[in-house]
């Protein structure tokens, strides 16, 4: 499979950063923390298992839904431990 | 007055409450912060200063020396209290058990209680996060890559040091001290503020490979599939038996856009080199090369500054390899002058966290 780390790594950055370049700057930041370097994976690298694995599960938690296109990714409010307003 | 700040060189607990309470009366404090250096019995500390600011969050740590404005002192205790007019609300967490807890999001949940809603749909421009982590825990990295799948909000903050002991190190809250713990100061300022980090060192066009590693254990075995040892002395082109000599001046970097994010080696095991902080295998680290500290450091807090228009607290966090640079180097009164004219607390610190956990920077809050 190749693509789908681009495409997940995408949604996550939209979904963060609302449009906002600085923010989305932070959450790129935040995956080369992890050991996941955006710039490194296209639409056409091959998606390691490991990467993709912890990607999903970060898009999860976040509630990307990964099955809309980056610019109009749909958003749903994470799942929360909190109460809300 | 709306912030203002206070040292205290006397030793019991209570004597520093007291000195601290005179001293920062003016203030109706929302939030009081202290770091305490030297030989104190760091719960009696919190139980004191706690009594002494009943109607104030009191959050503080111990250190590796502390500063107040442009004064660096070792064994004291400096505090800030700062007032409504600086910060309109705030709240606390410890997080208990960070060597081992399975995650954090249910000790986070005082935060959200309080500012009402889930730490991630907190607005990342009307609220930071100050954390204060036990510098021995060896959970920076796990901790803040936490955190930051859980908001979006800037979190900064430092390791607490126990004055080059290697001992235990303390944080605080609500008049409790822990070990093996982390304490997260939400803040929601009632001014314009900004978070950064600084750190003196230029890129070099070398790289090393992760290769071989024991991530949890900060320990690279293998850089670009050579001993680590071995291969960075190469890189460096120097004889490997001179290493250890190299490290303050020539960490490494993770590389993010032109910003590093510095991995500083600690010392050669074997053929292997333990670092302060984890290096996942793969990772791609460029060798770094020092720059000026006070410079750089003075050009950051003016630039910080000049966006805010002006610059009415200020809190750091400086690693204590930076600050044993200036020391070495005789640098100790310009560096102080940096921070002339800002009311300003911090310490030197056995880590520093923006966005994650890194070595040999500065990291700091600027309310406007």
């Amino acid at each position: 499979m190749s693509g789908k780390v681009k495409q997940i790594i995408d949604a996550i950055v939209a979904h963060r950063s609302r449009g906002n370049p600085t923010m989305a700057g932070f959450v790129r930041a935040k995956l080369m923390l992890k050991g996941i370097d955006p710039s490194k994976h296209t639409d056409t690298t091959s998606d390691d298992p490991e990467v993709l694995r912890k990607l999903e599960a970060l898009a999860r938690e976040l509630g990307v839904d990964l099955s809309a296109q980056p610019a109009g990714v749909s958003w749903r409010p994470p799942p929360s431990s909190g109460p809300q307003r | 007055m709306p912030v203002r700040t206070a040292h205290a060189t006397v030793i019991g607990a209570d004597d520093v409450a007291r000195a601290m309470r005179a001293e920062l009366a003016s203030v109706e404090p929302v939030v009081v912060l202290y770091f305490a250096g030297g030989r104190r019995d760091p719960r009696a500390l919190a139980e004191a200063m706690q009594r002494a600011f009943p109607g104030a969050l009191v959050v503080g740590c111990t250190t590796a020396g502390e500063r107040e404005g442009r004064a660096w002192r070792k064994g004291s205790v400096v505090a800030m209290a700062l007032g409504s007019e600086i910060v309109r609300d705030a709240a606390v967490a410890v997080i208990e058990d960070v060597r081992s807890r399975a995650d954090v999001k249910d000790a986070l949940a005082p935060l959200e209680t309080h500012f009402g809603r889930p730490l991630s749909s907190l607005d990342p421009s009307q609220h930071v996060g100050l954390l204060l982590i036990d510098g021995l825990s060896n959970a920076e990295e796990r901790l803040m890559d936490r955190l930051g799948d859980l908001t979006d909000i800037p979190i900064l903050g430092g390791s607490a040091g126990d004055d080059l002991t290697f001992t235990s190190t303390w944080v605080a809250k609500d008049g409790m001290a822990f070990t093996n713990a982390a304490v997260l100061l939400l803040l929601e300022p009632a001014v314009p503020f900004r978070a950064w980090k600084t750190q003196s060192f230029r890129p070099l066009d070398r790289t090393l490979r992760v290769t071989a590693c024991d991530e949890a254990g900060r320990v690279v075995h293998a850089f670009d599939g050579k001993p680590a040892a071995a291969r960075y002395a190469e890189v460096l082109g120097i004889p490997p038996e001179e290493l250890a000599h190299h490290f303050q001046n020539h960490p490494l970097g993770l590389m993010v856009g032109d910003e590093p994010f510095v991995r500083s080696p600690q010392q050669i095991r074997g053929e292997s080199v333990v670092f302060y902080c984890n290096v996942p295998e793969g990772t791609v680290l460029t060798v770094l090369e020092a720059s000026d500290i006070v410079e750089d450091t003075r050009r950051a807090l003016a630039t910080a500054r000049e966006e805010l228009g002006g610059a009415s607290a200020l809190i750091g966090f400086d690693c204590v390899l930076r600050t044993l640079e200036i020391e070495t180097r005789g640098l100790v009164e310009p560096y102080g002058t940096i921070f002339e004219g800002i009311p300003t607390v911090g310490f030197s610190t056995y880590g520093e966290q923006f966005l994650g956990h890194v070595n040999q920077t500065a990291t700091m809050l600027l309310f406007g």
